[in-house]
């Protein structure tokens, strides 16, 4: 009986031994949560093993429309970091679900609350005063700000300050997370070959000057490739958005988009809209007609009918179709989809 | 205004001119001689002199504003893109040359500067618009304001002086709603309507939560609508019928079950991080709008005792598109005008389960919503118990459309030989956010001891509209 207490102790305390020292250095990963996945995929490779991410939503869903469910309440109840995409996007659930949550760490104004439109690049900000009459408006602004690469670029960098200013002994990993995650977003938009040569920062800088034309048209420079590279032969082309909210994107690689198949953000095409738009997709010729995957097919299987443009239901968010799982394959998607389309 | 005069310079200068000789021509129409004519040139040589130099001014001092607004332009996005920044760029310190915010003009130039990471200075970009405040900073600390009106018309077969057939603005509710500091928000809402002829205005909830207090407890206190089940939570143009379930009325009053007091809910910790959320609310017995009016038990004046109330709400994610939501309640609340002597008790079970697949959600979804309650009343000589129950089944069939139906069975609390049974069919349509129309068909059985009733055949058709900022919506 002794001997057998004995044991037991024995193993016990070498269990202890393994357990303690293991407890004490292994520290608890930063529980972030995002209201969207795009934010939650980037937060995922900026913080990399020192972060334990959850997005609220899916991608699937169309982000205006997510519900204040108590099970969301009962993540963000244990979240050190809370991550929205602001620009009033998540204005129909994110009040709830902050309160519900009991965590005063990520309410607005703590350090676990973080913006992540803070220093983004903003289109569509109304410069007259907005009221419901124009439909679904963003006072601050379009809201779906990362579809434009450059501010993926730019949201790298506020998390990781943000993750950093939590856990200030894990900023240097989380710097060189931001280095490595803008040098695969850099080569993924222009082309290994021309980020090797040029630094990616140059090129972006070079663009936003209205200058990188100029760059390609020199010799010796590597050929552009990339996102940038399927979609640069289709510059100026117009397309048919179904509703407005790939001005990002489409600002980017250089499409127009003078009409939405809605008349006015958020409100479904009426039989006189439909008209009007069928009428102008003829007049253009256009090919493309670009929608989310939330959004019903009705309305543009019926002008695809009557004009023979394509649609193609593209991915604005990691987890809206199948083998959309990051950020970078959202990009990936659009950019293969949009130019496969636009070169038939 | 700077920029329109300077603009319009050039159309002044040949307007000038013009005007200047048609005056000289009215003045003397005769005398239009060459003397006269070589008198008159040294003065308009003078004008135009003036005009030009005036003009040279103007853009002069166009310019010099120019350069001062882009100066100030860029020093405000400066600031702007600092403030968030600033710790950020200390902690990574990463920060590159500003490349674009620089001179250099020559495509060598620029590729030949060292850039380290690539840090762009996005605030020197022509591109970026100023965000829009939208209405002035200065209503960034005013409360959220919102009103919403309930207008309602309604034909029966049967004569109700209390409710004819007739247009009827059921409510305009006023809410505000703001942090009132960095522990605590207050949300209001008044309510106007129409009681016999006069218009009256109520306070349909007022109270604080506090919203900073440890251990997942999160009191609030005030006046509000009683934790008592799913319905009796919601306000009249938050429910997915035309009006609340008659269980709830013949139970509570016409607009269910108010408390003043305090209450406290708390999250219950559990192994399986699901949401069990506990409240107790203790407070005034003080039911309906109107002071308890309506309510067929509790007095109308509060008695000398408090109602205390109970509820358990549990939530399960069932799938990605679908959840179900289960709670208990139980109150107790004095039931006689003096000493609080008798008590009514309260018990209810409601269920609800939705369902909204998350890629069509925008089109489709279930909400299957029940609710059974129990009163136990305590009288001078004995006890009456009574019961009654609704479930509601609603499909949400197209963006804009749901259709759904409702079973409402009802005791009567003060009187339990008698009941009521109803049907009813409803179709809503959501013409935005902000405005729904829903038309609604009741059928409903008297059975009651003392007369006659015969059945009666009620048409509603409302139309709910609101101003104001977005609410978010509860689950």
């Amino acid at each position: 009986m002794l001997f057998i207490n004995r044991r037991i102790a024995l193993l016990l305390a070498a269990a202890l031994l393994f357990t303690l020292p293991a407890r004490a250095t292994e520290k608890a990963p930063i529980r972030v949560v995002t209201t969207t996945s795009d934010l939650a995929s980037i937060a995922r490779y900026i913080g990399g093993d020192r972060v334990e991410v959850m997005s609220l939503a899916t991608g699937q869903e169309d982000p205006h429309h997510i519900a204040a469910k108590p099970s969301y309440m009962m993540a963000a109840r244990k979240a050190d970091l809370w991550i929205r995409t602001g620009m009033e996007l998540e204005i129909g659930y994110e009040g709830l679900i902050l309160d519900g949550s009991r965590n005063s760490d990520i309410h607005v104004g703590a350090p676990g609350h973080l913006c992540a439109a803070t220093g983004v690049l903003r289109r569509d900000v109304p410069t007259t005063k907005v009221d419901r009459s124009m439909g679904d408006i963003h006072p601050q602004g379009n809201p779906h700000y990362l579809l434009d690469p450059l501010n993926g670029r730019i949201v790298a960098k506020t998390i990781a300050a943000r993750l950093a200013r939590i856990s200030p002994e894990d900023a240097g990993y989380f710097s060189e997370r931001v280095k490595a995650f803008r040098r695969e977003l850099d080569e993924r938009m222009f082309g290994k070959e021309l980020v090797a040569k040029y630094d990616g920062g140059k090129l972006w800088a070079l663009v936003l000057k209205g200058r990188f034309d100029e760059l390609l048209a020199r010799a010796n420079v590597p050929e552009l490739g990339g996102w940038l590279g399927r979609m640069k032969p289709h510059a100026g082309k117009k397309i048919l958005p179904f509703h407005r909210n790939w001005t990002y994107f489409l600002n980017r690689f250089e499409l127009t988009a003078p009409m939405e198949v809605e008349s006015k953000p958020g409100i479904p095409p009426s039989p006189g809209r439909l008209t009007d738009v069928i009428e102008y997709t003829k007049r253009e010729k256009l090919q493309v007609l670009i929608m989310a995957p939330y959004f019903s097919r009705s309305a543009p299987e019926l002008i695809s009918e009557k004009t023979g443009i394509d649609i193609v239901p593209c991915a604005m968010f990691p987890g809206a179709l199948p083998g959309v799982d990051e950020y970078f394959d959202v990009f990936d998607r659009l950019t293969e989809q949009i130019s496969r389309q636009l070169a038939e | 205004m700077v920029v329109s005069l300077a603009l319009s310079a050039p159309m002044n200068d040949a307007g000038v001119e013009r005007g200047v000789s048609p005056a000289s021509t009215t003045n003397s129409p005769q005398d239009d001689t060459a003397e006269e004519r070589a008198r008159q040139a040294p003065d308009l040589e003078a004008l135009r002199a003036e005009l030009l130099r005036l003009r040279e001014e103007l853009r002069g001092r166009q310019q010099e504003s120019d350069e001062r607004i882009a100066a100030l332009e860029r020093e405000i996005a400066a600031l702007r893109g600092q403030v968030p920044e600033e710790d950020l760029d200390a902690l990574l310190a990463e920060e590159g040359d500003d490349l674009l915010g620089g001179d250099s003009g020559d495509l060598d130039a620029l590729l030949a500067e060292q850039t380290g990471e690539g840090e762009i200075d996005l605030t020197a970009q022509a591109a970026l618009p100023a965000p829009s405040s939208g209405g002035g900073a200065f209503q960034n600390m005013n409360p959220e304001i919102s009103a919403i009106v309930d207008f309602l018309g309604h034909a029966s077969n049967r004569d109700n002086p209390d409710f004819e057939d007739q247009f009827l603005m059921r409510e305009v509710e006023l809410s505000f709603s703001a942090a009132v500091d960095t522990y605590a928000r207050a949300d209001i809402y008044t309510s106007i309507a129409q009681d016999g002829g006069d218009w009256a205005i109520g306070i349909e909830e007022a109270y604080a939560t506090f919203l900073t207090i440890p251990h997942d407890l999160q009191p609030r206190l005030g006046r509000f609508r009683s934790t008592f089940g799913k319905a009796n939570t919601l306000h009249l143009h938050a429910l997915p019928f035309v009006e609340y379930p008659l269980v709830l009325q013949t139970f509570f009053g016409a607009d269910g079950l108010y408390g003043t007091g305090v209450g406290v809910n708390w999250l219950i910790p559990n192994p399986w991080d699901k949401f069990f959320e506990l409240t107790y609310e203790v407070g005034n017995a003080d039911a309906g709008m109107n002071g308890g009016i309506d309510n067929p038990v509790l007095p109308e004046s509060a008695a000398d005792g408090l109602m205390h109330l109970v509820h358990l709400k549990g939530f399960f994610d069932t799938s990605d598109a679908s959840t179900v939501e289960t709670g208990l309640s139980f109150a107790t609340a004095p039931n006689d005008d003096s000493l609080g002597v008798r008590r009514a008790t309260y018990g209810g079970l409601d269920l609800t389960y939705r369902w909204r697949p998350p890629q069509a959600g925008l089109y489709n979804a279930v909400r299957w919503q029940t609710e059974l309650l129990g009163a136990h009343v305590k009288r001078e000589n004995g006890s009456d118990s009574s019961w009654g129950m609704y479930s509601a089944l609603d499909y949400q069939f197209d963006r804009r459309w749901t259709v759904g139906g409702r079973f409402d069975f009802s005791e009567y609390p003060d009187r339990p030989t008698d009941h009521q049974t109803a049907y009813q069919g409803y179709l809503t349509f959501i013409q935005s956010e902000f405005l729904f129309w829903r038309l609604a068909y009741r059928h409903t059985q008297y059975d009651v001891s003392t007369l006659t009733y015969d059945d009666e055949h009620q048409l509603f058709l409302q139309c709910n509209f609101g101003i104001g900022p977005h609410r978010a919506h509860k689950y």
